[in-house]
Order: C-alpha cells, then structure tokens, then sequence
C-alpha cells in the first residue's frame, strides 16, 4: 500500500495552486499533505523518475551552490538530467532558449549571495541534529 | 512610504520587466521598495518538496534579515509571497517549528521574532496608496483597453489575506482606477500549469489553453498579470499551443505593473520595460503610447 501510494504521480503533478486546500470542508491542508508525499517519495526512493522530482532535487542544488536561482542553468541541468527519457525535452527547452535570447530576455552570468556558506552552516547543524531525514540520508553518500 | 523589497530569482533573470515596471510604478506611487541586502532564494515549491525544516529555515533567514528593518515585506513575484507568508504564519502559530527554526538560524547569528507582515504589491497599491492617489497620477487613461485580470493561484491562495481566495477583484479595481476596462473572466484565479510546464507539458498546456481560450471568448486585448511564472507560462507557449490545439491565439500578456507604467506616461522602453515580449503588443499600446509623445510635446 505505502509502495503504490508513493510510486505514484498525484503528489508530482501538485502545482500548489492551493485549491483543494481552500476548498476542504474539514480545513484539511491538502497541499501540505502533498509536499509530505513527496517528501517520503523521496525518502524511501520511490519518486527518482518522476520529472517533477528531479527538477525539485536540482533547484535544491542550484539553491545550495548559490543561494539564488539561476534559470536558465535549472532549465539546462534538468533538460541534461532527462535527456535519455525525455530527448525531445532538452530541444523544446534550447528552442524556448532561444527565442527569449533574441527577445534579450535571457540573463548572464550567476550571482551567488555572501551568505552562502551561512547556509552550509545550517545543513551541517541539521545533519549534526538529525532534523531532516533526506538530508541526513544525503549526507550519508546515498539514497535509501 | 517604505517597504523593505524582496525581489525573488525570477524577476532578476527572465522576468526583468516585471521588476523594471514594478519599481518604476511604486516610484510614481511613493512607495519605496527598498530591496533586502543578500537576499536568499524563498525556496519556491521545490525546495518544501524535498526537505521541510530546511525550506523554513531558507525563508526564514530572509525574514529574520529584514526583521531589523521594522517595515513590511513587500513582494511581487507570488510564489516568494505565499512561501515567506506561510514560513511568517507557521513559525508564528507553532511553537516547536519556530525553536527549531531559531535553533538553526541561531548558528549563523540571526534570530526571527515574527514581527512582520509579508505583502504583495498589489495589495500595497490597492489598500496602502489607494484610488485618490492612483488616480491622480495617470496621465493616459487607458480608455478603451479591455484586460482579461489574471491573479493566478498564490496571490490569493491560501492565505487570501488582502482579497478573496476564489473570486478576487483587487485588480479589476486598479484597472479601472487607470481607465482600463477588465472583463469578465471566471477563470482568473485558476492555474496555468506552473511548473509543469516544463515536468509535465501536456498537462499544463491543458490549463494554459483553457486560459487562452476563456481571455479570447471574453474579448480581452491582453491579460494583466501578477505573476512572473504565469506570464512566461501564458506568453511563451502560445506556439506550442497553437501547434497542439489548431487555435490562432496571439494575446499579449503583460504584468499588471507595465499598464499601471503605461498610463501613468513612463518611458516604454527604459520604465515600462515593453519591447522583450514573444506576443507583440505594439497594437494594444499604440493609441497610450500616443497620448504619452502628446503630452511631453
């Protein structure tokens, strides 16, 4: 049961739009009930091949590389990321790329924030503590 | 009046024009936005769907940063809004979240009080500036414009601090205080497939026709948003869309901030920061565009 409810893809299709949650008779925070299935996904293992969950583990690492994001490197990484299941992914995304180009919409280069190593700090308190299971199985060398 | 400004990732890579407009309207407003110093990313929705506590802590040092300043945080991207108000509202209720919350900032100096209010620009010009003082600064009434207002899901949801959750007007009230008219559009406060769009396309560009398709039946010349996920969203894949669906759609979408720009006669191009969009608006902004030259003849 645990197995079919996180190897499936309604948590990976939640955009958060909040609906159901506004919506709930029972004031039942449904989104936030999502995000934790997604984060067990993860936790057990069981969302490595949902597209959603991917994007989401390389924002975190852009995230925690620079403090910001940078887009056009999340959209790249990723399109790398999937290319082997999804091959017509990566062109749509370099053909997007490049019609925002001529647009002179796309930015250069990548700001990283001075309080990035602030926020390394803070992982390693958190490993240190046990607080957060993904990162704490991260930090072990590998997922469960 | 003064707000200390959180700008978000987005606005400062492929959404510059939001920012550009945005601080160029407040300007004319007098409202300050005065950006937060080494701001880091909310944590969007990504981050939550990974790791909780840290996703809390990630918004949570932007607030403790502007803690010290004693104003409100003033956003314009929804996505920052609704992630650093539901990290303010959560730390705030539960007590075990903000110690553990504070623990951790606590290793790098900093501390969160939950002394603030986190707002979103709309709300700031619509309920702080108000319609005396919107209207008395539009230059070129944007007469005739009809605007499809598109509010999309986290400027409203779920916290629905400034507007309703479902059926917000906030917008339609700034549209008309610029001389716009906003048409009817049922689905404003649906979504446009955020992300998706990239994890899962067919699914979002289901949402994205059927918001296509409702702006086109109720005769809008553009949608107005307040989102820089849904501009790229409703804007960037008409193409794709046509090409799927067989339709024609060719609707401008602008930020809500570029028609405020627009009436109040700022530059096109340096404040109203029109000439990067994918859909040409030259049509829709012509006769505005006009009574600007006019005037500054």
């Amino acid at each position: 049961m645990v197995d079919r409810v996180l190897k499936s893809n309604t948590m990976w299709l939640c955009t958060s739009c909040y609906l159901c949650t506004v919506r709930c008779p029972a004031g039942i925070k449904i989104t936030d009930f999502m995000y934790e299935l997604k984060r067990l996904a993860i936790e057990y293992g069981l969302g490595e091949h949902q597209g959603a969950a991917i994007l989401a583990k390389t924002f975190v690492e852009l995230v925690n590389k620079y403090g910001r994001i940078p887009e056009m490197k999340l959209m790249a990484t990723y399109g790398m990321k999937t290319s082997k299941t999804k091959p017509g992914k990566l062109l749509s995304q370099a053909m997007l790329g490049l019609k925002l180009f001529r647009r002179g919409r796309l930015p250069l280069g990548v700001e990283t924030i001075k309080g990035v190593e602030d926020l390394h700090k803070i992982d390693r308190w958190l490993v240190s503590k046990k607080m957060e299971p993904n990162l704490v199985e991260r930090s072990k060398g590998g997922e469960k | 009046m003064d707000y200390t400004y959180f700008p978000g990732c987005s606005v400062k890579g492929l959404n510059k024009s939001y920012e550009i407009s945005a601080l160029s309207a407040s300007k004319v407003l007098g409202v300050n936005l005065l950006e937060l110093n080494d701001w880091n990313c909310c944590g969007a929705t990504a981050y939550m769907s990974i790791y909780e506590l840290r996703a809390h802590i990630l918004a949570a040092r932007n607030l403790a940063l502007a803690e010290k300043y004693n104003r409100d945080i003033a956003t314009i991207c929804p996505a920052c809004y609704v992630v650093l108000d539901k990290t303010n509202r959560y730390i705030c209720e539960n007590k075990e979240l903000r110690e553990n919350v504070n623990a951790a900032l606590g290793e790098i100096n900093l501390k969160y009080y939950g002394s603030l209010k986190v707002r979103h620009l709309l709300d700031i010009i619509v309920n702080d500036v108000g319609e005396e003082a919107v209207k008395s600064k539009v230059t070129a009434p944007l007469k005739g414009l009809k605007v499809a207002p598109y509010y999309g899901c986290q400027t409203v949801r779920p916290f629905g601090a400034f507007d309703d959750k479902e059926n917000p007007q906030t917008m339609e009230q700034l549209l008309r205080w610029i001389g716009a008219e906003p048409v009817k559009f049922p689905l404003k406060a649906k979504c446009c497939g955020g992300m998706q769009r990239v994890t899962n396309e067919e699914a979002a560009l289901k949402l994205i026709e059927r918001l296509l398709k409702a702006a086109s039946r109720s005769g809008a010349d553009c949608i107005a948003t307040a989102c820089p996920l849904c501009q790229m969203n409703l804007e960037a894949s008409q193409d794709r869309v046509n090409s799927i669906f067989g339709t024609h759609y060719s609707m401008p979408t602008l930020y809500f901030t570029q028609l405020l720009g627009l009436a109040f006669g700022r530059p096109i191009e340096s404040e109203v920061a029109l000439g990067q969009e994918l859909v040409a608006v030259d049509k829709i902004i012509e006769p505005y565009k006009v009574s600007v030259i006019k005037r500054e003849r």
